[in-house]
């Protein structure tokens, strides 16, 4: 008996990182919005989207201001000159075709972007979860050969896309490795799996990660970014009409 | 013949100036963009009246697009349409070969450049000049309008010079001069002059237009236009797009407005798209023939359901109705992606008359078909 009590004594000692303190459910997803949270970014992306045999490669350039403002311009050949602008919580989209730029109605933003197992949502939300979340932090466990924390939140907001999020959290590293998404039903929708981070400046971002929507079966979205500057200063003018309509 | 040769030639010298163009660029500028579409298309019609009963048309349509950027802050656009079409396809174009197998055109699409400053950009050239957020009709699109018997077809430019200031990110004033729709006047006749202001906002984007239509030999003292388009956000989408044109010689009154309203929606988590817009066409002495694809009656409908079978297949069922005649287009597609840049696409669409009248003016009377399928094949590049 006095085996197995020490044994578990061990057990969560190893855990939580052999005595040192455990910090908070608040801490550990404060941790994660400031390594993931920006004031700016500027980035190229690649979206690897394999979805019912098929292998689709968009590419883009993207800048973002807090969580109001985002541009991205794609690059690809078939998807050449579409861009898309985020302003005060609205989405326009400049179509080559029409040469017109289009506003994206509320009902539609939920739906996937240019065909990935990202909403448009996903790709605009950049708030902070401690902001938008209440944390609980739930255990621990192994997951790839990492030690992890689990953090299970709870939308704080009836209005959240998705009330209920699981985080996985690097105890090492504190990258949110994996997380999950669900709806109100409880149902899972989306899950996501960091591949690799990078340390930019003195925070660790993830540069590849893949999503999968998982109401769209056996689908998965690669996402690579490259050339990613953090913090820097980006012009108003780039989240414009102006720049939208060049 | 002598006309196909002076086409021919016109070409020839065409063709000549785009190679000249990307050569050039290709040294010169900075950033250089080519794209486009290339299509294969082929029709069945069966007609109807005095029209065949059953013919065919094949067309081989390239939209060509060349974007390049001239130091910090130049852009020149060139967009051409190469067609090569045969059968019902070749009576649809104007070409300057007609030989055997088939008939080929070149379109001048785009051909334009912008210069921007600090405060504003100037566009000169052909270029396309959309207005209005309605999204089957679009009247305040007065220039080239939505028609949505059309889906597929590419927005026609005009020739002329425009100047857009930007007071803020999300508010624009444009100012505008366009030449005349007749082409060869050379006094002015029917020349556009205008201005136009957008705003949007979170819930609600707002444009304002005001343009002049010169004096023609139809309309002395030329004709006013005020257009009003409204987009409103409350989780549906809502349109209101209007046009008044007061033509001085012959007071319209409510004639003069053409307007619609609309509502668009998805269902079954975005699997089902649904836009209904409704169309009062009051415009009253202006020929709309060309405009937006309808003619001599007063009220209109548009329904159209797009239901997403996975993200590579689609099927639309739309209809345009007037309400005036009880005459129906319904239209079908299906379309489907095999792999990333091609879509292939198969439509059909059947007039539907009515005793009401001379048949509807969507009938097969009056359009000389029963039915139209068409097969499509689209490649992006």
């Amino acid at each position: 008996m006095r085996k197995s009590i020490l044994g578990i004594l061990l057990a969560v000692a190893a855990a939580f990182g052999a005595g040192a303190q455990v910090p908070s459910a608040e801490e550990l997803l404060a941790q994660v919005d400031a390594n993931e949270v920006y004031a700016s970014i500027s980035y190229k992306g690649e979206m690897v989207i394999e979805y019912q045999g098929k292998r689709y490669v968009k590419k883009f350039e993207a800048f973002a201001k807090g969580s109001a403002n985002m541009f991205a311009e794609f690059v690809n050949p078939e998807d050449k000159g579409t861009k898309y602008l985020k302003k005060e919580g609205r989405l326009y989209v400049y179509s080559p075709d029409s040469e017109e730029v289009m506003l994206i109605s509320g009902h539609l933003l939920k739906e996937s972007m240019m065909g990935s197992d990202l909403s448009y949502e996903d790709t605009i939300d950049n708030e902070k979860l401690t902001v938008r979340y209440t944390p609980t932090l739930t255990g621990t466990e192994q997951l790839n050969g990492r030690s992890v924390y689990i953090l299970e939140l709870t939308a704080k907001k009836k209005t959240e896309s998705y009330p209920r999020q699981k985080l996985w959290i690097d105890v090492e590293t504190g990258d949110l490795v994996r997380f999950e998404l669900y709806a109100l039903s409880g149902a899972k929708l989306k899950e996501y799996e960091l591949i690799r981070a990078e340390k930019i400046g003195n925070r660790r971002y993830p540069v590849e990660s893949v999503m999968r929507d998982l109401l769209r079966k056996g689908s998965r979205t690669t996402f690579i970014m490259s050339d990613v500057k953090l913090d820097e200063v980006i012009p108003d003018s780039t989240f414009s009409m102006r720049n939208l309509e060049r | 013949m002598k006309t196909i040769n002076a086409r021919t030639r016109a070409a020839a010298r065409f063709a000549a100036f785009c190679t000249l163009f990307a050569a050039s660029t290709a040294g010169a500028a900075e950033d250089l963009d080519f794209s486009g579409s290339i299509d294969t298309s082929y029709a069945s019609v069966f007609g109807a009246e005095d029209a065949p009963e059953y013919s065919y048309g094949l067309e081989q349509y390239a939209n060509l697009r060349l974007k390049a950027n001239i130091g910090e802050r130049g852009t020149v656009f060139v967009a051409a349409n190469i067609i090569a079409a045969s059968g019902e396809a070749a009576a649809d174009i104007e070409p300057f070969v007609v030989g055997k197998n088939y008939a080929a055109a070149i379109e001048v699409e785009r051909l334009y450049y912008r210069i921007e400053s600090d405060t504003m950009d100037m566009e000169t050239g052909l270029m396309r000049m959309a207005f209005g957020f309605g999204q089957a009709w679009s009247p305040s699109d007065f220039l080239s309008p939505k028609n949505p018997l059309l889906p597929d077809a590419r927005p026609r430019g005009v020739l002329g010079a425009a100047v857009s200031t930007y007071p803020t990110d999300t508010v624009k004033f444009k100012a505008f001069a366009l030449s005349g729709a007749d082409s060869l006047d050379a006094e002015g006749n029917g020349a556009v002059f205008g201005a136009t202001a957008d705003a949007h906002g979170e819930h609600a984007s707002v444009q304002g237009l005001y343009a002049f239509e010169a004096p023609t030999d139809v309309d002395d003292r030329g004709i006013n236009y005020a257009g009003l388009s409204l987009k409103l956000e409350a989780e549906a989408g809502f349109v209101l797009d209007a046009l008044f044109s007061l033509n001085a010689d012959d007071p319209n009154g409510i004639e003069g407005l053409q307007a619609t309203i609309g509502a668009d929606y998805s269902f079954l988590n975005g699997d089902l798209y649904a836009l209904l817009e409704y169309l009062y066409n009051g415009w009253g002495g202006v020929d709309t023939a060309d405009r937006s694809g309808i003619e001599d009656n007063t009220n209109y409908l548009y329904g159209a359901f797009t239901y997403r079978f996975s993200d590579y297949t689609n099927a639309t069922i739309s209809c345009v109705a007037s309400i005036d005649d009880r005459s129906f287009s319904p239209y079908l597609e299906l379309s489907h992606e095999p792999f990333q840049g091609m879509t292939v696409s198969l439509s059909g669409r059947i007039p539907v008359g009515s005793s009401f009248g001379e048949n509807g003016e969507l009938g097969p009377e009056k359009t000389k078909s029963r039915a139209l399928i068409t097969a499509k094949v689209r490649l992006r590049f």
